[in-house]
């Protein structure tokens, strides 16, 4: 059943992933600017004068004077043997560029959402168990203030006071130069709005499952509190939980752009958006590429985790 | 007798000495132009918008270039040229040719000799167009041929007028090895640069950072004074103004002048190099409204710079009181600058005369803008301020390669554009208003587009020199008629920004954005 199903999603994956590369490659040549003036690093703010005809030059060497359809079978072809090209503006290998930075950016993601887990189950869990208690009170209020701030400005309140004034964590930097230390403040900024609604969503499904009469008749058998919480109420309550993690780690990847731009991580967020700042369509399309494709993957992902923690239900 | 002759001959003597000895310190005083006063220490900075650290490669900020590298001719302050790895400054001969001698004994980062046979790779490496630099058309159009006379001397032959030339030798040809070139191929630039300059490249990331060393045999002995230099792309402003703070960095060059309180109070210095950049409002005149002479008055009427500079640039900036900026030694006041000072009922008289106004037709036009925080807020302000006088004008942002394109090719009515000023005479009048010009994009005495006979034929004689003095009388009539054609809108003079932490020494604001000069600098901690 669980192969099948995985096959089935991974055959339907295909034209997902095609839909996704037809994307990439319609909006890196949208946007406005021209990669040639970029090339010749004329795109920058108070340049005095333009040679049309080396831009044109340029442009030809480029590929970029071939018909849009032309460009576009070339990308395809060589996106599926793993050549994405060279930067136009950069002039580096665009996948070694991908190369080194998708482990910073799945470094991040990866340790903010074991605490996003971690934080936001506990504390909806606890939420829960003491409703209407003083805990309770708190957590509701941590969790309403974690979704309702921004990733960004919550993350220059943590350098302002715990890097700035305090002087406990660097201002910035990559865990090669400052070890785990330069991992905590970039990784508490971003978790806090999906530990916050993983924490109102296990709150409420705990709720829910915890006025059940099984929850009743297990705690007139005598079952243990933590029994009765842990196994039979959390593994209930888990499904919609589940839902929003795998909903969140998508969402990550676009806080992931604000957090690695304000603490200079090279990941692909930080790539993405200095090519789009740059008009660098080869980046830019295949970071587009990489970013819907872990979505893709997440999704599938998910999927598959339902099946496991609950084999009822059907996909 | 004798004793006379003895005191002749002391007096030769003496005479000899003290030749020798004013001709050792002179030789001396000529090579140790300036001692450091402390060595060592990494400079540490931000701003990297350098795709590769190719010799060819323009970027921002363009002092970065000069680290690695060294040109024939050294950038001055006062804007003029000085020996660089020429050992003088070539005077033009009779055949509009120049001829450099090269220092000799002069060794690039990776030990192998400095010489003609260099120079000439690198100028054949410009021609080609082998490395995308926009520096290619000006060589390729520009340098006729070059004749390698002996293994330290090169003769360059230009192709008719190239006033701009020995600028351009100091800004745009720097000699990079012709043996780490062809040894590293592709991955020149990016993962391996060999010049003769005073760093020596250790590391490397486009947009990412620069690690240089100090150049232990630098031609010019005892510089420099640092120790080392790393710059780190870091995109957010208030991150770098906290590192800064915090003592992590030692300049910031690039930032908002809306940040200008956060320095206040604090041990920062903050330096300005004065009415740096130029804004503008070229206007198409190619267009059959901007063709009409009286429409751009009443645009250049209606515009207020010192409304501009009071409010985006929070007062760091200076009207406009000539085509040259204040510090250029071109600069001459317009003796009436009426023509371009606010003036709403003289801008609605010609709007009126033209058939725009009340009771008439309504003026509608475009204007490009850039999509900085800056370029927005004078577009807005510009917008209302067209608007007192009965313009509609809408305002487009755009990213600044798409709007140098549609300005270049002419598909545009109105942008607003910033630019660096120019250090010769020629980039502040052929180019900008003459047919040939290559920052002429209103089109100005172009095909199409508005002609002055009298302009072109003053930009023809000025372009002929380069000493504001004899260019002066020409200078004055042009300006009276630019200021009055008006075939780009002045708005005013930007001043550009550098903050630094008070142990860097001798740190000193260009007049030119980005051409500091890092040599001499070291630091006090």
């Amino acid at each position: 059943m669980f192969l099948k199903v995985l096959l089935r999603r991974l055959i339907t994956f295909i034209p997902t992933i095609l839909g996704i590369a037809t994307f990439a490659f319609l909006l890196g040549h949208a946007t406005p600017g021209d990669p040639a003036y970029a090339a010749l690093g004329i795109d920058l703010e108070g340049y005095s004068g333009v040679d049309l005809e080396e831009v044109e030059r340029v442009r030809k060497e480029l590929g970029l004077d071939k018909p849009i359809l032309v460009q576009y079978v070339n990308w395809i072809w060589n996106a599926l043997q793993g050549d994405f090209g060279r930067s136009y503006v950069n002039d580096y290998v665009v996948m070694d560029a991908v190369i080194e930075a998708l482990p910073n950016t799945l470094y991040l993601l990866g340790c903010t959402m074991i605490v996003a887990i971690i934080v936001g189950v506990s504390i909806g869990m606890i939420s829960a168990i003491y409703q209407g208690s003083v805990g309770d009170l708190i957590a509701r209020m941590i969790s309403i203030i974690g979704v309702s701030t921004p990733v960004f400005w919550f993350a220059l309140i943590l350098i302002l006071v715990f890097a700035y004034t305090l002087d406990w964590f660097p201002i910035g930097g990559v865990v090669e130069e400052f070890g785990l230390k330069a991992l905590v403040l970039p990784v508490a900024s971003i978790a806090l709005h999906p530990a916050a609604l993983i924490a109102r969503m296990t709150r409420s499904s705990m709720l829910e499952i915890l006025s059940h009469d099984m929850i009743r008749t297990a705690t007139s058998k005598g079952l243990f509190r933590k029994r009765i919480f842990f196994v039979h109420a959390l593994r209930n309550a888990i499904n919609p939980v589940v839902t929003v993690i795998g909903f969140q780690t998508g969402n990550l990847v676009g806080g992931a752009v604000a957090i690695e731009v304000i603490f200079t991580i090279r990941g692909m967020g930080e790539l993405l958006i200095t090519a789009i700042h740059d008009k660098d369509i080869l980046v830019m399309q295949c970071a587009i590429l990489l970013i819907g494709v872990s979505f893709a993957l997440i999704n599938l992902l998910v999927d598959m985790v339902y099946l496991l923690i609950d084999p009822r239900i059907k996909l | 007798m004798l004793t006379i002759l003895n005191k002749i001959k002391s007096y030769i003597y003496m005479i000899f000495s003290i030749g020798i000895i004013t001709t050792f310190f002179g030789i001396s005083f000529a090579f140790a132009e300036f001692k450091c006063p402390k060595t060592g220490g990494i400079f540490k900075t931000v701003d990297l918008a350098y795709p590769s650290m190719d010799a060819g490669v323009r970027a921002n900020p363009v002092y970065y270039s000069f680290l690695i590298y060294d040109s024939l001719l050294d950038m001055t302050e006062d804007l003029g040229v000085a020996p660089g790895l020429a050992s003088e400054v070539p005077n033009k001969s009779s055949d509009g040719s120049y001829t450099f001698n090269l220092r000799k004994g002069v060794k690039f980062h990776d030990g192998t000799e400095f010489n003609a046979k260099a120079v000439a790779f690198n100028v054949d490496r410009l021609k080609s167009g082998k490395i995308a630099s926009p520096y290619s058309g000006m060589w390729k159009k520009f340098l006729k041929n070059y004749e390698i006379v002996d293994s330290h001397t090169i003769k360059f032959n230009t192709n008719g007028e190239w006033p701009t030339f020995l600028w351009d030798v100091a800004a745009s040809l720097r000699v990079a090895s012709p043996t780490a070139v062809k040894d590293a191929g592709r991955d020149y630039g990016t993962k391996v640069a060999v010049g003769t300059g005073p760093f020596v490249m250790k590391s490397f990331k486009a947009k990412d950072h620069l690690h240089l060393d100090r150049n232990p045999n630098y031609y010019r002995k005892g510089l420099p004074c640092l120790g080392g230099f790393k710059a780190k792309l870091i995109s957010s402003g208030s991150v770098r103004i906290l590192k800064l703070k915090k003592g992590e960095l030692d300049t910031i060059n690039t930032f908002p002048e809306s940040q200008f309180p956060q320095f206040k109070g604090s041990k920062l210095i903050l330096q300005e190099g004065k009415a740096s950049t130029f804004t503008l409002i070229p206007m198409n005149t190619k267009n059959p409204i901007l063709k009409k002479k009286k429409i751009r008055q009443a645009i250049q009427y209606a515009i207020n710079g010192k409304e501009l500079i009071d409010n985006v640039y929070r007062g760091a900036g200076e009207e406009v009181d000539s085509i040259f900026p204040p510090w250029h030694p071109a600069f001459i006041k317009a003796e009436d600058l009426s023509k371009i000072r606010q003036d709403i009922s003289k801008a609605k008289q010609l709007l009126k005369e033209e058939g725009y106004g009340p009771g008439g037709k309504k003026l509608k036009l475009k204007m490009l803008h850039g999509t900085g925080g800056a370029h927005v807020q004078r577009a807005v302000l510009i917008q209302a301020q067209l608007k007192t006088v009965g313009i509609d004008l809408s305002i487009v942002k755009t990213k600044m390669g798409a709007l140098l394109k549609q300005m270049y090719t002419g598909k545009y009515e109105l942008a607003l554009w910033q630019m660096l000023g120019g250090p010769t005479i020629s980039e502040f009048t052929w180019n900008m208003y003459h047919s040939g010009g290559s920052s002429n994009p209103s089109n100005y005495n172009k095909k199409g587009g508005y002609q002055n006979a009298e302009a072109e034929k003053l930009l023809n004689e000025i372009v002929k020199t380069n000493d504001p003095a004899v260019a002066k009388p020409s200078l004055i009539k042009l300006q009276k008629i630019i200021f009055d054609d008006v075939p780009v809108a002045f708005a005013n003079w930007r001043n550009h920004r550098t903050v630094r932490n008070p142990w860097v020494k001798n740190f000193k604001t260009g007049k030119l954005k980005g051409m500091e000069d890092l040599r001499k600098v070291w630091l006090d901690k």
